[in-house]
């Protein structure tokens, strides 16, 4: 079967063995070694899909040097005296992904996190099993998605510790690589070809997952790429062009499908937004909603995605109400609480329609998220003021509907608008994307950061237990670059 | 087995010098240099001491030496070690190579411009485990750490 590979076909052998790599903050299962598998299985290719992982961060959690052996693999931070735990989490993944004795070995990275374990794996990989071919894909194969750069798989490839690279989406792409053809745009290659209809593609199999071993079980669902907005400072749009969308039939019926193989009823869109097509996303709701009214509560659906806000006219009153039938949680893309900001930054809607989604979500009980960058590059520091006062002005929503609040500190991304426009912004670039400096506004970095720790402790209100250390290690990571360098 | 694959930079003058390579005290390479590239590879088992000999040097005549500057010279100089297909970072290459030129004290350098013999000794049982412990990662967010 496999043509990718001149060793003789062992049917002993799986073809391919796809694996999510860690280290990725999250407790939650990591769908692309699930979508893999079934791509491929649909042509005919053996294979297993494993999420890796939640095993090592199960493995770690009650180890009493968990934060330095995340430190060690996420921030490259040295640690000798760490070695023989490291060494032993590495043979343990290691010996997880040879146990199935595969062909070839399919590691995805979902952001860059990964590659520091990505290369240590590679390393004892290739030692014990210099046959086994590598390919290596992913959103983390890049620092940055929208980025130019492909150092990483450049590097890997030059070390011949990976034999091929996949980049952008990987569902045809694996496919024509185990048929042999290397020249499918996207196989070691940066230029890659779109998917134009998620429908062609089976359902996810988790098959190989043990959902037992997740704080709470729920099962990833795509149900579209890119997005129809084009803000400025994001490079989700830069990566996916085009924005792509699955029927509400289509996402329903891998609902129930998955509902059916392993009694889950809890869903987590992976997209940029649920409701960018919203003849789709209403038919959708009615649906769960309609399934939802013959089942006891524990039985119905519930599920949880990004979430764009948009003017009265287009969200009425009727779709927040589909929203608590089918037990949605949104998370809801505000960014900031500035309509100029907003406007600037390519999100034009207005502040009355903020506090319209507030009012609806808290009337019609739908728990939400509010997702804010702050420091933008022309917020000024009374934009800064009206913001602290804004939060401080609704913490009647506080716990009441909006149960976290992120904050994360506006960075320049590689390959977005804002970095392409940074001479008409008067933006002065540093090394990192979180350090920038506006000309005309003279607000440092360092002043940013403050400006995010005085916003953290207005909106502890709004944090439910979990998130009350205010930021994930990312956003602490972003901090520590920035007071370093100043 | 682990593979071990030096790379080296040879300086000629009344041709090259000649090198032999030991994995405990057992010959994995040798030859007759040809030219100023040289890339050896061979399977070694961890834990080993490397052993490098040089030889074939004549201090007297294999030297160029115009109006004090070195003009030509015969020399060796190891450059980079991969391990498991991993290299060596070169601050910790440097100061893991201990040379012993002939009649002269040791000194840590990966340039051998005499002959003599150089010792690195990679004491540990895998060669991912020595990596972990004594190589220095780089971060691959800033390719200038790499070798």
């Amino acid at each position: 079967m496999l043509q990718c590979s001149n060793r003789p076909i062992n049917t002993n052998m799986i073809d391919i063995v796809f694996v999510a790599v860690p280290y990725i903050e999250t407790r939650e299962p990591i769908m692309s070694p699930a979508l893999l598998k079934a791509v491929v299985e649909k042509h005919g290719y053996s294979s297993v899909g494993l999420d890796l992982n939640i095993e090592f961060v199960n493995r770690i959690e009650d180890h009493p040097k968990k934060k330095d052996i995340i430190n060690f693999f996420e921030f490259a931070e040295e640690k000798p005296e760490l070695s023989d735990e490291i060494f032993d989490l590495i043979n343990f993944i290691s010996d997880r992904i040879l146990s199935y004795n595969p062909q070839v070995i399919g590691l995805s990275l979902l952001t860059y996190n990964s590659q520091l374990f990505t290369l240590w794996l590679l390393v004892k990989l290739k030692m014990v099993a210099p046959h086994i071919k590598i390919i290596i894909g992913g959103s983390g194969i890049k620092d940055f998605i929208a980025s130019s750069s492909n150092a990483f798989c450049d590097e890997m490839k030059s070390l011949n510790l990976i034999d091929h690279y996949i980049t952008g989406d990987g569902e045809i792409a694996v496919v024509e690589f185990l048929k042999g053809n290397f020249e499918y745009p996207g196989i070691n290659s940066l230029t890659w070809q779109e998917i134009r209809n998620l429908d062609d593609f089976p359902f996810p199999d988790y098959a190989d997952y043990d959902f037992d071993y997740y704080d709470v079980q729920k099962i990833p669902i795509t149900d579209s790429r890119g997005c129809v907005r084009s803000c400025k400072f994001c490079d989700i749009i830069e990566h996916w062009k085009k924005y792509v969308y699955r029927s509400a039939e289509s996402v329903f019926a891998e609902m129930l499908c998955q509902i059916d193989r392993y009694k889950i009823t809890n869903f987590t869109m992976r997209n940029s937004l649920t409701n960018g097509n919203m003849k789709e996303f209403r038919k959708l709701l009615s649906l769960i909603g309609e399934y939802n009214k013959h089942k006891l509560y524990h039985e119905q659906i519930r599920w949880q995605g990004y979430f764009i806000v948009r003017e009265k006219n287009q969200h009425p009153e009727e779709i927040f109400q589909q929203i608590q039938k089918s037990n949605g949680t949104l998370m809801l893309g505000v960014e900031s609480v500035i309509e100029h900001v907003r406007h600037e930054m390519g999100k034009k809607f207005s502040n009355a329609s903020i506090d319209y989604h507030l009012e609806m979500t808290q009337k019609y009980k739908v728990p939400i998220s509010l997702l804010i960058m702050t420091g933008n590059p022309t917020e000024t520091r009374e934009d800064y003021r009206f913001t602290k006062q804004w939060f401080r002005e609704r913490y009647q929503y506080a716990g009441n509907s909006v149960y976290k609040v992120h904050l994360s500190i506006s960075s320049i991304l590689p390959g977005t608008e804002w970095e392409r426009t940074q001479d008409q912004l008067n933006l002065q670039l540093g090394k990192y994307p979180a350090i920038w400096m506006n000309q005309d506004l003279k607000i440092t970095s360092q002043e940013r950061v403050d400006y995010w720790k005085e916003l953290m402790e207005i909106c502890v209100p709004y944090q439910n237990e979990t998130s009350l250390a205010g930021s994930s290690k990312w956003q602490n990571s972003t901090i520590s670059v920035i007071e370093n360098v100043h | 087995m682990t593979e071990l694959k030096l790379v080296f930079k040879c300086g000629e003058c009344n041709g090259y010098m000649s090198l032999e390579c030991y994995s405990n005290d057992t010959l994995i390479f040798d030859t007759e240099i040809k030219n100023s590239d040289l890339t050896v590879t061979a399977l070694v088992d961890f834990p080993f001491d490397l052993k490098i000999k040089v030889s074939g040097k004549n201090p007297n005549t294999d030297t160029l030496v115009e109006d004090g500057k070195i003009v030509k010279d015969k020399y060796i100089e190891l450059k980079q070690i991969y391990l498991a297909r991993y290299p060596v970072n070169v601050s910790v290459l440097h100061r893991l190579c201990q040379f012993i030129p002939d009649s002269k004290p040791i000194e840590p350098t990966t340039f051998f411009y005499c002959n003599g013999q150089a010792l690195l000794k990679f004491q540990s049982s895998d060669a991912l485990k020595w990596h972990l412990m004594y190589n220095k990662y780089y971060d691959l967010r800033q390719k200038d750490n790499l070798c």
